[in-house]
């Protein structure tokens, strides 16, 4: 019921998501490999395996899953994969350490956090190009676009907050403290709420997006670093990287209703658009482990590369 | 060099250090050692987070506080000097396992940040052990362009020279006793 009903919601609201076979796919950086795996989620095998550079960390998926877009802190690099050719076609060097990155639902824009510049790069996704150069907080990490409040969410780990930015008007219009070290941040569907992975105080901040407040502060496992939330908005997933766990929480209630044990040092987290499955990237068992949103507990784990971190969107559809 | 000096400086001239990446990203290190003795034999010479002197040849002597409770804090002095902070994290003695990190030290005595590692002794083939000891870490110098002593070679052959030298020495006193 949660399913079909997230299903045509999403439908409704993402006419940029084509349903099509791409949809299908996620996109993991395996760090120590330097590779992508990308993985059929419906078959749950890997069908290919790109060579890329730079110790890849972030990922996002194109809004019609045409491209995938990833950083490469090592090297300093913004690449793009042709998701049909599956082939890096443009690649670029920005910054001082890209690491968080998220792709506009508009196709056009490209947001990617400068974690030694602490600053904001908005690039174009046809030419890469950089389109605007935006100060945020200090070691900014994790990036999530909210399109229809026409803002990005970037989470500041060193200043222990998230910066809210326009990046049409090129600025930040509020600062707001959460835990400490904030690092992996999601918005949820109706774009209520963001939700951020405080690493240091073992909780997730919840921020109101209308306030542009923090409003409550959820305690999870142990070093939380990623936060995705289901399709439907009910359920937030959190990888608590030293405890090497997933913590459920009921977004309506505000509290843990799982803790899902996984492969070893889970980062990057993504919910399966139909909202069945979340997958996470785990990055000392180089493997992604895939989680029943129904059961709430693990029905497959896929060997990927080593040093799996995927920390992003890394599965097409919002 | 100071510290785990002159048990690492081998480790440390043999391997040539890569051409230089730019930006820091954690590194990993897993080792592990056969050994022919019973797991919970192996377990209680390595399993003891406030002995460490017992079984690691660089330790002198472990300063340590609050017991195999999570919370609980060790300070391993080194042979030949140097200071390792540590605290443990997670306590499984069910899986013989346990999960520590560093607190504090200098980078010259171990040229890493943000370090944490587990310990895991398993039950190997024919009755014995399979120790595994496994790190994730940063280079101990977090900014772009480290040193060559600082760079992530230099901290995953460091964590290697450890982890190696420990596994031996816990290799030969569990099975020569």
């Amino acid at each position: 019921m949660r399913s079909a009903a997230a299903l045509l919601l999403l439908l409704l609201l993402a006419p940029g998501w084509t349903g099509g076979a791409q949809a299908q796919l996620a996109w993991i950086t395996n760090q120590g490999a330097d590779t992508v795996s990308v993985l059929d989620t419906a078959a749950g095998t890997v069908v290919a395996t790109l060579p890329v550079s730079g110790a890849p960390a972030g990922v996002a998926v194109a809004p019609d899953a045409s491209a995938v877009f990833i950083t490469g802190p090592a090297d300093r690099s913004v690449q793009r994969i042709d998701a049909g050719r599956r082939t890096v076609d443009a690649r670029r060097t920005l910054g001082d350490g890209p690491l968080g990155i998220d792709a506009d639902p508009d196709g056009r824009r490209l947001y990617v956090a400068d974690w030694y510049g602490n600053r904001l790069f908005v690039l174009d996704t046809g030419t890469l190009e950089t389109l605007a150069e935006i100060p945020v907080g200090r070691a900014p990490s994790g990036v999530a676009v909210a399109p229809r409040r026409g803002l990005v969410l970037v989470a500041n780990r060193d200043d222990d907050s998230v910066s809210l930015v326009d990046p049409a008007a090129g600025r930040v219009t509020a600062t707001v403290p959460v835990g400490r070290h904030p690092f992996g941040i999601a918005v949820d569907p109706d774009e209520r709420r963001a939700w951020v992975a405080n690493v240091e105080s073992d909780d997730v901040s919840v921020i109101d997006l209308d306030a542009a407040r923090t409003v409550a502060a959820v305690p999870v496992g142990s070093t939380p670093y990623a936060v995705a939330v289901t399709p439907d908005g009910a359920l937030a997933f959190v990888t608590d990287q030293h405890d090497d766990t997933v913590s459920a929480i009921d977004t309506a209630a505000l509290r843990v209703v799982a803790t899902i044990p996984v492969a070893g040092f889970p980062e990057g987290i993504a919910a399966h658009p139909d909202g069945t499955r979340v997958f996470v990237a785990n990055w000392f068992g180089n493997a992604v482990s895939v989680i029943d949103t129904a059961g709430l507990r693990v029905i497959a784990e896929i060997p990927t590369g080593d040093g799996s971190r995927a920390f992003g969107r890394f599965i097409a559809g919002r | 060099m100071k510290g785990l000096g002159l048990l690492l400086a081998a480790a440390l001239v043999a391997a040539a250090p890569a051409a230089d990446a730019h930006g820091p990203t954690r590194q990993k290190v897993t080792r592990s050692v056969a050994i022919a003795a019973p797991p919970d034999k192996v377990w209680s010479l390595v399993g003891d987070f406030a002995a460490m002197d017992r079984w690691h040849p660089a330790v002198e002597k472990t300063q340590a506080e609050g017991g195999n409770t999570p919370g609980a804090t060790r300070v391993l002095v080194l042979k030949g000097g140097g200071e390792i902070a540590e605290k443990l994290e997670r306590y499984e003695p069910e899986k013989r396992s346990y999960f520590y990190r560093i607190t504090d030290v200098n980078i010259d005595v171990l040229p890493v940040a943000n370090y944490s590692a587990w310990i895991e002794v398993k039950p190997g083939d024919g009755g014995g052990a399979l120790v595994e000891w496994r790190g994730a870490f940063y280079r101990g110098y977090m900014n772009n362009d480290p040193p060559e002593q600082y760079n992530d070679e230099a901290a995953r052959t460091a964590v290697t020279g450890v982890y190696d030298a420990g596994l031996a020495n816990l290799k030969a006193l569990a099975e020569g006793q």
